[in-house]
Protein backbone atom coordinates (compact mmCIF):
# COMPACT_ATOMS: atom_id res chain seq x y z
CA UNK A 1 0.00 0.00 0.00
CA UNK A 2 0.96 3.67 -0.92
CA UNK A 3 1.97 5.76 2.15
CA UNK A 4 0.25 8.95 2.69
CA UNK A 5 2.53 11.73 2.85
CA UNK A 6 2.47 14.52 5.45
CA UNK A 7 1.20 16.56 2.92
CA UNK A 8 -1.41 15.06 1.35
CA UNK A 9 -2.68 14.15 4.81
CA UNK A 10 -2.76 18.07 5.72
CA UNK A 11 -4.84 18.52 2.60
CA UNK A 12 -7.20 16.06 3.40
CA UNK A 13 -7.94 17.69 7.25
CA UNK A 14 -8.70 20.65 5.64
CA UNK A 15 -11.09 19.15 3.61
CA UNK A 16 -12.73 17.45 6.39
CA UNK A 17 -12.33 20.96 8.95
CA UNK A 18 -13.73 23.27 6.56
CA UNK A 19 -17.99 22.39 6.84
CA UNK A 20 -17.74 23.20 9.99
CA UNK A 21 -16.39 26.72 9.89
CA UNK A 22 -19.14 27.53 7.49
CA UNK A 23 -22.50 27.16 9.09
CA UNK A 24 -21.39 30.07 11.68
CA UNK A 25 -23.99 32.56 9.97
CA UNK A 26 -27.04 31.51 11.89
CA UNK A 27 -25.70 31.80 15.43
CA UNK A 28 -26.68 35.92 16.12
CA UNK A 29 -30.39 35.70 14.74
CA UNK A 30 -30.75 32.62 17.22
CA UNK A 31 -29.71 34.31 20.05
CA UNK A 32 -31.40 37.36 19.96
CA UNK A 33 -34.27 35.32 20.51
CA UNK A 34 -33.79 35.29 24.41
CA UNK A 35 -33.32 38.85 24.60
CA UNK A 36 -35.78 41.65 25.17
CA UNK A 37 -34.84 43.54 22.11
CA UNK A 38 -34.25 41.76 19.02
CA UNK A 39 -30.88 42.57 17.29
CA UNK A 40 -31.91 42.79 13.42
CA UNK A 41 -28.70 43.40 10.94
CA UNK A 42 -29.33 45.71 7.91
CA UNK A 43 -27.13 47.30 5.47
CA UNK A 44 -25.93 50.78 5.42
CA UNK A 45 -27.37 52.81 2.84
CA UNK A 46 -25.11 53.27 -0.59
CA UNK A 47 -26.39 56.86 -1.51
CA UNK A 48 -25.94 59.76 1.73
CA UNK A 49 -28.15 61.87 0.05
CA UNK A 50 -31.37 59.78 -0.31
CA UNK A 51 -33.38 59.18 2.50
CA UNK A 52 -32.82 55.36 3.97
CA UNK A 53 -35.72 54.73 6.23
CA UNK A 54 -33.93 52.67 9.08
CA UNK A 55 -31.60 55.45 9.81
CA UNK A 56 -34.79 57.66 10.09
CA UNK A 57 -36.22 55.03 12.36
CA UNK A 58 -33.12 54.89 14.35
CA UNK A 59 -33.31 58.89 14.21
CA UNK A 60 -36.81 58.72 15.45
CA UNK A 61 -36.45 56.17 18.52
CA UNK A 62 -39.06 53.89 16.54
CA UNK A 63 -36.55 50.68 16.27
CA UNK A 64 -36.54 51.33 20.07
CA UNK A 65 -40.03 51.64 20.44
CA UNK A 66 -40.99 48.50 18.31
CA UNK A 67 -38.15 46.54 20.91
CA UNK A 68 -35.67 46.52 17.78
CA UNK A 69 -32.15 47.35 18.14
CA UNK A 70 -30.53 47.49 14.55
CA UNK A 71 -27.30 46.79 13.58
CA UNK A 72 -25.98 48.32 10.78
CA UNK A 73 -23.40 45.87 8.93
CA UNK A 74 -22.10 48.54 6.52
CA UNK A 75 -22.81 49.59 3.15
CA UNK A 76 -23.52 46.69 0.58
CA UNK A 77 -24.36 47.17 -3.36
CA UNK A 78 -27.53 46.78 -3.92
CA UNK A 79 -26.86 44.11 -6.18
CA UNK A 80 -25.11 42.17 -3.37
CA UNK A 81 -28.40 42.57 -0.98
CA UNK A 82 -29.99 38.82 -1.80
CA UNK A 83 -26.30 37.85 -1.72
CA UNK A 84 -25.74 38.84 1.95
CA UNK A 85 -29.29 38.32 3.11
CA UNK A 86 -29.16 34.54 1.84
CA UNK A 87 -25.35 34.02 3.25
CA UNK A 88 -26.82 35.14 6.44
CA UNK A 89 -24.62 37.98 7.07
CA UNK A 90 -27.46 40.49 6.84
CA UNK A 91 -30.88 39.67 8.86
CA UNK A 92 -33.03 42.45 5.83
CA UNK A 93 -32.00 43.59 2.39
CA UNK A 94 -34.22 45.86 0.04
CA UNK A 95 -33.64 46.48 -3.37
CA UNK A 96 -36.07 47.18 -6.43
CA UNK A 97 -38.63 44.28 -6.70
CA UNK A 98 -37.49 43.17 -9.55
CA UNK A 99 -34.06 41.80 -8.67
CA UNK A 100 -35.55 40.25 -5.73
CA UNK A 101 -37.80 37.90 -7.60
CA UNK A 102 -34.98 37.65 -10.29
CA UNK A 103 -33.58 36.19 -6.78
CA UNK A 104 -35.77 34.13 -5.92
CA UNK A 105 -36.34 32.80 -9.63
CA UNK A 106 -32.08 32.13 -9.22
CA UNK A 107 -33.04 30.02 -5.86
CA UNK A 108 -32.29 32.69 -3.04
CA UNK A 109 -34.56 31.75 -0.02
CA UNK A 110 -36.21 34.92 0.67
CA UNK A 111 -39.22 36.88 1.23
CA UNK A 112 -40.11 40.35 0.94
CA UNK A 113 -41.96 41.80 4.18
CA UNK A 114 -42.41 45.63 3.93
CA UNK A 115 -42.36 47.86 1.03
CA UNK A 116 -40.57 51.31 1.09
CA UNK A 117 -40.56 53.81 -1.71
CA UNK A 118 -43.71 54.16 -3.88
CA UNK A 119 -43.69 56.15 -7.29
CA UNK A 120 -45.27 59.12 -7.17
CA UNK A 121 -45.66 62.11 -10.15
CA UNK A 122 -43.50 64.15 -7.53
CA UNK A 123 -40.88 61.50 -6.29
CA UNK A 124 -40.20 58.95 -9.37
CA UNK A 125 -38.11 55.99 -8.59
CA UNK A 126 -36.24 56.41 -11.35
CA UNK A 127 -34.87 59.69 -13.89
CA UNK A 128 -33.64 59.57 -17.04
CA UNK A 129 -31.95 62.85 -18.32
CA UNK A 130 -30.49 64.12 -21.18
CA UNK A 131 -28.44 67.87 -21.68
CA UNK A 132 -30.91 70.62 -22.12
CA UNK A 133 -29.67 71.33 -25.56
CA UNK A 134 -30.31 67.79 -26.53
CA UNK A 135 -32.05 67.14 -29.64
CA UNK A 136 -33.64 64.19 -27.85
CA UNK A 137 -36.94 65.63 -26.82
CA UNK A 138 -40.17 62.72 -27.98
CA UNK A 139 -39.89 58.55 -27.36
CA UNK A 140 -38.76 58.28 -30.33
CA UNK A 141 -35.76 60.53 -30.59
CA UNK A 142 -33.97 57.65 -28.40
CA UNK A 143 -34.04 55.31 -31.26
CA UNK A 144 -30.03 54.45 -31.60
CA UNK A 145 -29.03 56.49 -29.09
CA UNK A 146 -26.62 55.96 -25.83
CA UNK A 147 -28.38 55.28 -22.90
CA UNK A 148 -25.61 54.77 -19.57
CA UNK A 149 -27.18 52.91 -16.78
CA UNK A 150 -24.71 51.72 -13.83
CA UNK A 151 -26.21 48.62 -14.23
CA UNK A 152 -27.69 45.92 -16.31
CA UNK A 153 -31.34 44.36 -15.95
CA UNK A 154 -34.45 45.35 -14.17
CA UNK A 155 -35.76 48.95 -13.99
CA UNK A 156 -32.58 50.02 -15.76
CA UNK A 157 -33.49 47.85 -18.48
CA UNK A 158 -37.05 47.91 -18.83
CA UNK A 159 -38.24 51.38 -17.72
CA UNK A 160 -36.59 53.03 -21.16
CA UNK A 161 -37.88 49.67 -22.89
CA UNK A 162 -41.53 50.07 -21.50
CA UNK A 163 -41.51 53.93 -22.61
CA UNK A 164 -40.57 53.35 -25.89
CA UNK A 165 -42.95 50.42 -26.37
CA UNK A 166 -46.20 52.22 -24.39
CA UNK A 167 -45.64 55.80 -26.73
CA UNK A 168 -43.59 54.65 -29.96
CA UNK A 169 -45.52 51.51 -30.42
CA UNK A 170 -42.54 49.76 -31.44
CA UNK A 171 -43.25 46.11 -30.28
CA UNK A 172 -39.94 45.06 -28.96
CA UNK A 173 -38.20 47.40 -27.77
CA UNK A 174 -34.27 45.97 -27.31
CA UNK A 175 -32.30 46.88 -29.41
CA UNK A 176 -33.34 49.95 -30.82
CA UNK A 177 -31.22 51.95 -28.49
CA UNK A 178 -27.55 51.28 -26.83
CA UNK A 179 -27.17 50.50 -23.28
CA UNK A 180 -23.79 51.71 -21.84
CA UNK A 181 -22.43 50.56 -18.18
CA UNK A 182 -21.41 53.47 -16.65
CA UNK A 183 -19.94 53.14 -13.14
CA UNK A 184 -21.83 54.10 -10.20
CA UNK A 185 -21.14 58.12 -9.66
CA UNK A 186 -19.66 58.80 -13.29
CA UNK A 187 -23.05 59.26 -14.62
CA UNK A 188 -22.90 62.68 -14.75
CA UNK A 189 -19.18 62.89 -16.04
CA UNK A 190 -20.43 60.49 -18.88
CA UNK A 191 -23.22 62.43 -19.98
CA UNK A 192 -21.43 66.01 -20.03
CA UNK A 193 -18.40 64.67 -21.35
CA UNK A 194 -21.35 63.24 -24.45
CA UNK A 195 -20.33 59.49 -23.71
CA UNK A 196 -23.80 59.22 -23.42
CA UNK A 197 -27.03 61.03 -24.50
CA UNK A 198 -29.26 59.57 -22.17
CA UNK A 199 -28.47 58.94 -18.58
CA UNK A 200 -30.40 56.98 -15.69
CA UNK A 201 -31.07 57.77 -12.13
CA UNK A 202 -32.69 56.35 -9.41
CA UNK A 203 -34.54 59.57 -7.65
CA UNK A 204 -34.23 62.45 -8.24
CA UNK A 205 -30.14 63.80 -8.10
CA UNK A 206 -30.40 67.16 -6.88
CA UNK A 207 -26.96 68.11 -7.31
CA UNK A 208 -26.75 67.32 -11.08
CA UNK A 209 -30.09 69.87 -11.44
CA UNK A 210 -28.60 72.45 -9.77
CA UNK A 211 -25.20 72.62 -12.10
CA UNK A 212 -27.94 72.95 -14.44
CA UNK A 213 -27.64 72.42 -18.39
CA UNK A 214 -29.68 69.23 -17.61
CA UNK A 215 -33.30 68.07 -18.15
CA UNK A 216 -35.68 65.03 -17.39
CA UNK A 217 -36.64 62.83 -20.45
CA UNK A 218 -38.91 60.94 -18.73
CA UNK A 219 -39.47 59.02 -15.46
CA UNK A 220 -40.85 55.86 -14.45
CA UNK A 221 -44.37 57.76 -13.29
CA UNK A 222 -44.77 58.42 -17.03
CA UNK A 223 -44.14 54.91 -18.17
CA UNK A 224 -46.16 52.99 -15.26
CA UNK A 225 -47.83 55.18 -12.50
CA UNK A 226 -47.31 53.99 -8.92
CA UNK A 227 -46.40 50.72 -9.60
CA UNK A 228 -43.07 51.30 -11.26
CA UNK A 229 -41.15 52.03 -8.13
CA UNK A 230 -41.46 49.14 -5.19
CA UNK A 231 -38.36 48.22 -3.12
CA UNK A 232 -39.91 46.11 -0.29
CA UNK A 233 -37.71 44.85 2.21
CA UNK A 234 -36.82 41.13 2.62
CA UNK A 235 -35.81 38.59 5.02
CA UNK A 236 -34.40 35.08 4.63
CA UNK A 237 -37.66 33.07 4.69
CA UNK A 238 -35.99 30.48 7.26
CA UNK A 239 -34.81 33.80 9.51
CA UNK A 240 -39.05 34.74 8.96
CA UNK A 241 -39.80 31.51 10.30
CA UNK A 242 -37.44 31.26 13.56
CA UNK A 243 -38.24 35.12 14.94
CA UNK A 244 -41.69 36.23 13.30
CA UNK A 245 -41.77 38.35 16.53
CA UNK A 246 -38.54 39.93 15.19
CA UNK A 247 -39.87 40.56 11.69
CA UNK A 248 -43.31 41.98 13.30
CA UNK A 249 -41.24 44.53 15.20
CA UNK A 250 -38.92 45.26 12.28
CA UNK A 251 -42.30 46.01 10.16
CA UNK A 252 -43.90 47.84 12.40
CA UNK A 253 -41.10 50.26 12.75
CA UNK A 254 -41.06 50.42 9.07
CA UNK A 255 -44.84 51.93 8.36
CA UNK A 256 -44.26 54.16 11.38
CA UNK A 257 -41.36 55.55 9.63
CA UNK A 258 -42.93 55.37 6.46
CA UNK A 259 -46.15 57.09 7.32
CA UNK A 260 -44.46 59.67 9.32
CA UNK A 261 -41.36 60.37 6.43
CA UNK A 262 -44.80 61.17 4.37
CA UNK A 263 -46.71 63.18 6.34
CA UNK A 264 -43.41 65.56 7.33
CA UNK A 265 -41.39 65.82 4.68
CA UNK A 266 -39.85 69.02 5.46
CA UNK A 267 -38.89 67.21 9.31
CA UNK A 268 -37.30 64.45 7.64
CA UNK A 269 -35.07 66.33 5.71
CA UNK A 270 -33.73 68.25 8.75
CA UNK A 271 -33.31 64.97 11.24
CA UNK A 272 -32.20 62.88 8.30
CA UNK A 273 -29.48 65.86 7.27
CA UNK A 274 -28.19 65.75 10.64
CA UNK A 275 -27.72 62.13 11.21
CA UNK A 276 -25.44 62.66 7.80
CA UNK A 277 -23.88 65.39 8.36
CA UNK A 278 -25.53 67.03 5.28
CA UNK A 279 -26.87 70.34 4.38
CA UNK A 280 -30.84 69.65 4.68
CA UNK A 281 -31.55 70.63 0.34
CA UNK A 282 -28.98 68.12 -0.36
CA UNK A 283 -31.43 65.33 0.83
CA UNK A 284 -33.31 63.37 -1.93
CA UNK A 285 -37.10 62.78 -0.54
CA UNK A 286 -39.08 59.45 -1.55
CA UNK A 287 -42.61 58.94 -1.12
CA UNK A 288 -43.26 55.45 1.08
CA UNK A 289 -45.85 53.54 0.28
CA UNK A 290 -48.67 53.84 2.82
CA UNK A 291 -48.73 51.92 6.10
CA UNK A 292 -45.98 49.48 4.23
CA UNK A 293 -48.21 47.70 2.46
CA UNK A 294 -47.15 45.73 -0.51
CA UNK A 295 -49.31 45.58 -4.12
CA UNK A 296 -49.71 42.59 -5.48
CA UNK A 297 -50.21 44.46 -8.72
CA UNK A 298 -46.87 46.17 -8.66
CA UNK A 299 -44.92 42.84 -7.65
CA UNK A 300 -47.52 41.12 -10.82
CA UNK A 301 -46.27 43.44 -13.17
CA UNK A 302 -42.60 43.02 -12.57
CA UNK A 303 -42.96 39.98 -12.41
CA UNK A 304 -44.60 40.05 -15.87
CA UNK A 305 -41.81 42.17 -16.65
CA UNK A 306 -38.61 40.14 -16.12
CA UNK A 307 -40.75 36.97 -18.18
CA UNK A 308 -41.29 38.82 -20.64
CA UNK A 309 -37.71 40.51 -21.25
CA UNK A 310 -36.40 36.78 -20.17
CA UNK A 311 -34.77 37.41 -17.02
CA UNK A 312 -36.59 34.53 -15.55
CA UNK A 313 -37.84 31.78 -17.54
CA UNK A 314 -41.44 30.74 -15.35
CA UNK A 315 -43.35 32.52 -13.29
CA UNK A 316 -43.15 31.99 -9.81
CA UNK A 317 -46.58 31.99 -6.98
CA UNK A 318 -46.87 35.49 -6.05
CA UNK A 319 -46.56 34.23 -2.15
CA UNK A 320 -43.54 32.80 -2.78
CA UNK A 321 -42.40 36.54 -3.17
CA UNK A 322 -44.33 38.61 -0.23
CA UNK A 323 -46.43 38.83 2.37
CA UNK A 324 -48.14 41.36 4.25
CA UNK A 325 -48.67 38.89 6.99
CA UNK A 326 -46.50 40.91 9.64
CA UNK A 327 -48.03 44.13 9.00
CA UNK A 328 -50.64 45.09 10.93
CA UNK A 329 -52.29 47.65 8.59
CA UNK A 330 -52.45 44.62 6.43
CA UNK A 331 -54.63 43.05 8.68
CA UNK A 332 -58.16 42.03 7.59
CA UNK A 333 -57.03 42.02 4.26
CA UNK B 1 4.41 4.53 -10.98
CA UNK B 2 6.43 6.59 -14.03
CA UNK B 3 8.18 10.06 -13.02
CA UNK B 4 5.81 12.08 -15.71
CA UNK B 5 2.60 10.04 -13.37
CA UNK B 6 3.75 11.35 -9.86
CA UNK B 7 4.72 15.01 -11.32
CA UNK B 8 0.83 14.95 -12.80
CA UNK B 9 -0.20 13.94 -9.37
CA UNK B 10 1.85 16.37 -7.57
CA UNK B 11 0.24 18.93 -9.52
CA UNK B 12 -2.69 18.27 -9.77
CA UNK B 13 -3.91 16.94 -6.56
CA UNK B 14 -4.49 20.13 -4.66
CA UNK B 15 -6.79 21.55 -7.71
CA UNK B 16 -8.68 18.61 -7.84
CA UNK B 17 -9.60 18.35 -4.00
CA UNK B 18 -10.34 21.92 -4.11
CA UNK B 19 -12.75 21.27 -6.81
CA UNK B 20 -13.91 18.59 -5.07
CA UNK B 21 -14.78 20.22 -1.90
CA UNK B 22 -16.15 22.92 -3.40
CA UNK B 23 -18.60 20.33 -5.02
CA UNK B 24 -19.54 18.47 -2.56
CA UNK B 25 -20.08 21.67 -0.55
CA UNK B 26 -22.60 22.78 -2.60
CA UNK B 27 -24.19 19.21 -3.43
CA UNK B 28 -24.87 18.67 0.25
CA UNK B 29 -26.53 21.48 1.09
CA UNK B 30 -23.01 22.57 3.47
CA UNK B 31 -23.74 26.03 1.66
CA UNK B 32 -26.35 27.78 -0.23
CA UNK B 33 -26.61 26.82 -3.76
CA UNK B 34 -27.93 30.14 -4.65
CA UNK B 35 -24.21 31.56 -3.57
CA UNK B 36 -21.99 28.61 -4.42
CA UNK B 37 -23.20 26.10 -7.30
CA UNK B 38 -21.97 22.85 -7.42
CA UNK B 39 -19.23 22.53 -9.82
CA UNK B 40 -21.20 20.84 -12.22
CA UNK B 41 -23.86 23.12 -12.86
CA UNK B 42 -21.51 25.85 -13.11
CA UNK B 43 -19.68 23.52 -15.87
CA UNK B 44 -22.97 22.91 -17.80
CA UNK B 45 -23.50 26.82 -17.75
CA UNK B 46 -20.11 26.96 -19.40
CA UNK B 47 -20.55 24.15 -22.24
CA UNK B 48 -24.48 26.16 -23.06
CA UNK B 49 -22.33 29.34 -23.53
CA UNK B 50 -19.32 27.30 -25.60
CA UNK B 51 -21.88 25.66 -27.81
CA UNK B 52 -24.10 29.10 -28.55
CA UNK B 53 -20.31 30.93 -29.12
CA UNK B 54 -20.89 32.94 -26.29
CA UNK B 55 -18.56 32.67 -24.57
CA UNK B 56 -15.47 32.62 -27.43
CA UNK B 57 -17.17 36.16 -28.27
CA UNK B 58 -16.62 37.29 -24.79
CA UNK B 59 -13.05 35.65 -24.62
CA UNK B 60 -11.73 36.95 -27.89
CA UNK B 61 -12.95 40.60 -26.74
CA UNK B 62 -11.53 40.63 -23.39
CA UNK B 63 -8.24 38.92 -25.00
CA UNK B 64 -8.51 41.95 -27.54
CA UNK B 65 -8.00 44.42 -24.39
CA UNK B 66 -5.99 43.02 -21.93
CA UNK B 67 -3.31 41.92 -25.10
CA UNK B 68 -3.70 45.69 -26.15
CA UNK B 69 -3.34 47.26 -22.33
CA UNK B 70 -0.72 45.24 -21.56
CA UNK B 71 1.69 45.44 -24.34
CA UNK B 72 1.84 48.55 -24.59
CA UNK B 73 2.36 48.72 -20.57
CA UNK B 74 5.29 46.74 -21.18
CA UNK B 75 6.79 48.79 -24.08
CA UNK B 76 7.05 51.71 -22.22
CA UNK B 77 7.58 50.04 -18.17
CA UNK B 78 10.57 48.20 -19.55
CA UNK B 79 12.60 50.68 -21.62
CA UNK B 80 11.60 53.24 -19.24
CA UNK B 81 13.28 50.71 -16.19
CA UNK B 82 16.28 50.28 -17.48
CA UNK B 83 16.84 53.76 -17.84
CA UNK B 84 15.56 54.33 -14.43
CA UNK B 85 17.45 51.43 -13.38
CA UNK B 86 20.76 52.74 -15.08
CA UNK B 87 19.92 56.73 -14.88
CA UNK B 88 20.31 56.88 -10.83
CA UNK B 89 19.19 60.47 -10.92
CA UNK B 90 16.52 59.97 -12.84
CA UNK B 91 15.13 57.39 -11.00
CA UNK B 92 15.05 59.99 -7.69
CA UNK B 93 13.32 62.60 -9.74
CA UNK B 94 10.89 60.08 -11.38
CA UNK B 95 10.16 57.83 -8.46
CA UNK B 96 7.85 60.05 -6.05
CA UNK B 97 5.69 60.25 -8.67
CA UNK B 98 5.18 57.26 -9.74
CA UNK B 99 4.97 56.02 -6.34
CA UNK B 100 1.91 57.94 -6.06
CA UNK B 101 0.15 56.60 -9.78
CA UNK B 102 1.65 53.14 -8.42
CA UNK B 103 -0.31 53.81 -5.13
CA UNK B 104 -4.02 55.14 -7.07
CA UNK B 105 -6.75 52.81 -7.22
CA UNK B 106 -7.85 52.53 -10.51
CA UNK B 107 -11.47 52.16 -9.54
CA UNK B 108 -10.99 55.50 -8.02
CA UNK B 109 -9.60 56.99 -11.07
CA UNK B 110 -12.74 56.17 -13.26
CA UNK B 111 -14.12 59.43 -13.74
CA UNK B 112 -10.32 60.56 -14.90
CA UNK B 113 -10.62 57.59 -17.55
CA UNK B 114 -14.23 58.81 -18.94
CA UNK B 115 -12.98 62.12 -19.22
CA UNK B 116 -9.44 61.12 -21.23
CA UNK B 117 -10.57 58.14 -22.98
CA UNK B 118 -14.60 58.01 -23.30
CA UNK B 119 -16.47 54.73 -22.64
CA UNK B 120 -15.10 53.49 -25.64
CA UNK B 121 -12.44 50.71 -25.79
CA UNK B 122 -9.90 53.39 -25.63
CA UNK B 123 -10.65 53.07 -21.99
CA UNK B 124 -10.84 49.61 -20.94
CA UNK B 125 -7.36 49.10 -22.56
CA UNK B 126 -5.96 52.18 -20.70
CA UNK B 127 -7.11 50.90 -17.26
CA UNK B 128 -5.36 47.50 -18.21
CA UNK B 129 -2.17 49.58 -19.11
CA UNK B 130 -2.46 51.57 -15.55
CA UNK B 131 -2.38 48.37 -14.02
CA UNK B 132 0.54 46.25 -15.89
CA UNK B 133 2.54 49.21 -15.67
CA UNK B 134 3.67 49.38 -12.16
CA UNK B 135 5.12 45.53 -11.69
CA UNK B 136 6.94 45.31 -14.73
CA UNK B 137 8.60 48.66 -14.04
CA UNK B 138 9.26 48.54 -10.55
CA UNK B 139 10.74 44.54 -11.18
CA UNK B 140 12.78 46.28 -14.34
CA UNK B 141 13.99 49.07 -12.19
CA UNK B 142 15.85 46.30 -9.82
CA UNK B 143 16.84 44.35 -12.17
CA UNK B 144 19.11 46.65 -13.43
CA UNK B 145 19.98 48.00 -10.29
CA UNK B 146 20.64 44.72 -9.23
CA UNK B 147 22.79 43.49 -11.29
CA UNK B 148 26.67 42.64 -9.79
CA UNK B 149 28.87 45.73 -10.28
CA UNK B 150 31.97 43.32 -10.57
CA UNK B 151 30.42 42.08 -14.07
CA UNK B 152 29.48 45.91 -15.17
CA UNK B 153 33.80 47.07 -13.92
CA UNK B 154 35.08 43.93 -15.96
CA UNK B 155 32.81 44.37 -18.79
CA UNK B 156 34.35 47.82 -18.59
CA UNK B 157 38.01 47.33 -18.02
CA UNK B 158 37.69 45.50 -21.55
CA UNK B 159 36.84 48.61 -23.15
CA UNK B 160 33.40 47.44 -23.58
CA UNK B 161 30.83 50.20 -25.19
CA UNK B 162 27.60 51.51 -23.44
CA UNK B 163 25.19 49.56 -26.24
CA UNK B 164 27.37 46.47 -26.19
CA UNK B 165 27.38 46.40 -22.43
CA UNK B 166 23.62 46.60 -22.04
CA UNK B 167 23.12 43.77 -24.66
CA UNK B 168 25.94 41.65 -23.28
CA UNK B 169 26.15 42.08 -19.78
CA UNK B 170 22.99 44.31 -18.06
CA UNK B 171 20.40 42.80 -20.23
CA UNK B 172 20.70 39.18 -19.59
CA UNK B 173 21.87 39.88 -16.05
CA UNK B 174 18.46 41.87 -15.69
CA UNK B 175 16.38 39.44 -17.78
CA UNK B 176 14.72 36.97 -14.69
CA UNK B 177 13.59 39.93 -13.09
CA UNK B 178 12.12 41.65 -15.44
CA UNK B 179 10.41 38.53 -17.25
CA UNK B 180 8.93 38.09 -13.49
CA UNK B 181 7.52 41.65 -13.40
CA UNK B 182 6.09 41.32 -17.19
CA UNK B 183 4.68 37.89 -15.51
CA UNK B 184 3.55 39.94 -12.68
CA UNK B 185 1.54 42.55 -14.99
CA UNK B 186 0.26 39.77 -17.02
CA UNK B 187 -1.52 38.61 -13.78
CA UNK B 188 -2.51 42.39 -13.21
CA UNK B 189 -4.11 42.29 -16.63
CA UNK B 190 -6.33 39.58 -16.33
CA UNK B 191 -7.54 40.42 -12.73
CA UNK B 192 -8.47 44.05 -13.49
CA UNK B 193 -10.29 43.01 -17.03
CA UNK B 194 -13.64 43.17 -14.60
CA UNK B 195 -12.55 46.73 -13.21
CA UNK B 196 -12.04 47.28 -17.08
CA UNK B 197 -15.29 45.94 -18.48
CA UNK B 198 -17.26 48.04 -15.99
CA UNK B 199 -16.45 51.04 -18.20
CA UNK B 200 -19.24 51.10 -21.50
CA UNK B 201 -18.87 47.72 -22.09
CA UNK B 202 -21.22 45.15 -23.64
CA UNK B 203 -19.44 42.28 -24.13
CA UNK B 204 -16.12 40.68 -22.51
CA UNK B 205 -15.87 38.22 -19.46
CA UNK B 206 -15.82 40.88 -17.10
CA UNK B 207 -18.98 42.36 -18.58
CA UNK B 208 -20.45 38.75 -18.54
CA UNK B 209 -19.41 38.22 -15.03
CA UNK B 210 -21.51 41.50 -13.66
CA UNK B 211 -24.21 40.56 -16.01
CA UNK B 212 -24.67 37.58 -14.87
CA UNK B 213 -24.42 38.73 -11.35
CA UNK B 214 -27.37 41.42 -11.84
CA UNK B 215 -29.27 38.60 -13.47
CA UNK B 216 -28.61 35.95 -10.25
CA UNK B 217 -27.47 33.35 -12.92
CA UNK B 218 -25.07 32.53 -10.56
CA UNK B 219 -23.67 29.35 -12.41
CA UNK B 220 -22.91 31.67 -15.13
CA UNK B 221 -21.22 33.67 -12.95
CA UNK B 222 -18.91 31.02 -11.80
CA UNK B 223 -18.56 29.97 -15.46
CA UNK B 224 -17.34 33.60 -16.44
CA UNK B 225 -14.63 33.90 -13.25
CA UNK B 226 -13.10 30.03 -13.76
CA UNK B 227 -12.70 31.28 -17.55
CA UNK B 228 -10.55 34.20 -16.21
CA UNK B 229 -8.67 31.89 -13.87
CA UNK B 230 -7.84 29.42 -16.27
CA UNK B 231 -7.09 32.34 -19.00
CA UNK B 232 -4.79 34.00 -16.52
CA UNK B 233 -2.74 30.35 -15.74
CA UNK B 234 -2.56 29.77 -19.31
CA UNK B 235 -1.12 33.27 -20.09
CA UNK B 236 1.28 32.84 -17.42
CA UNK B 237 2.24 29.14 -18.50
CA UNK B 238 3.28 30.63 -21.64
CA UNK B 239 5.18 33.65 -20.28
CA UNK B 240 7.07 30.39 -18.19
CA UNK B 241 8.19 28.36 -21.75
CA UNK B 242 8.93 32.49 -23.11
CA UNK B 243 11.05 33.04 -20.15
CA UNK B 244 13.03 29.46 -20.32
CA UNK B 245 13.50 29.86 -23.96
CA UNK B 246 15.04 34.08 -24.08
CA UNK B 247 17.01 33.18 -20.50
CA UNK B 248 18.44 29.66 -21.82
CA UNK B 249 21.92 31.30 -20.48
CA UNK B 250 20.59 30.28 -17.18
CA UNK B 251 21.04 26.89 -17.44
CA UNK B 252 24.37 27.25 -18.30
CA UNK B 253 25.23 28.95 -15.15
CA UNK B 254 27.01 27.17 -12.18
Amino acid sequence: MKKISGFNFLLVIIAMTLPLVTDTAGLAAKSAEERELYEIRIPDTYDPTGVYTPYLADELGYFKEAGIKPIFTGVIPPGQHVAAVTAGTNDVGGMHINRTIVGIAGGAKIKCVVAQSETTADFPHMEFIVLEKSGIKEPQDLFGKKVGVTSVGGCHEFTPYEWLRKYTGVNDPRGKFEFVLVPTGNEETALRTGEVDVVGFHGHPIDIFERGGVRVLFDDYVVWGSVGGATPFFCREDFIKRNPEAVRRFVAAMTKTGNWLNNHQEEAKLVYAKRMGLNPNQITLMYEAPDGIIEPESVQMWMDLTLKYGEIKKAIPLDQVYTNEFNEYAKGN
Amino acid sequence: MTAKLKSLYTKSIAVVLFFVLWDSLARFGLVDTFLLPTVTSMAEAAWEMMKTGELFIHIALSLKRTGLGFLVAICVSVPLGILMGWFQKLEEYLDPLLQIFRNTSVLALFPVFILVFGLGEVSKSAIVFWGCMWPSLLNTISGVKGVDPLLIKSARSMGISVPILFQKVILPAALPEIMTGIRLSAGVAVIILVAAEMLGATRGLGYFIFYAQQKYAIPDMYAGIVTISILGVLINFLLVKLENHIAAWKRYQV
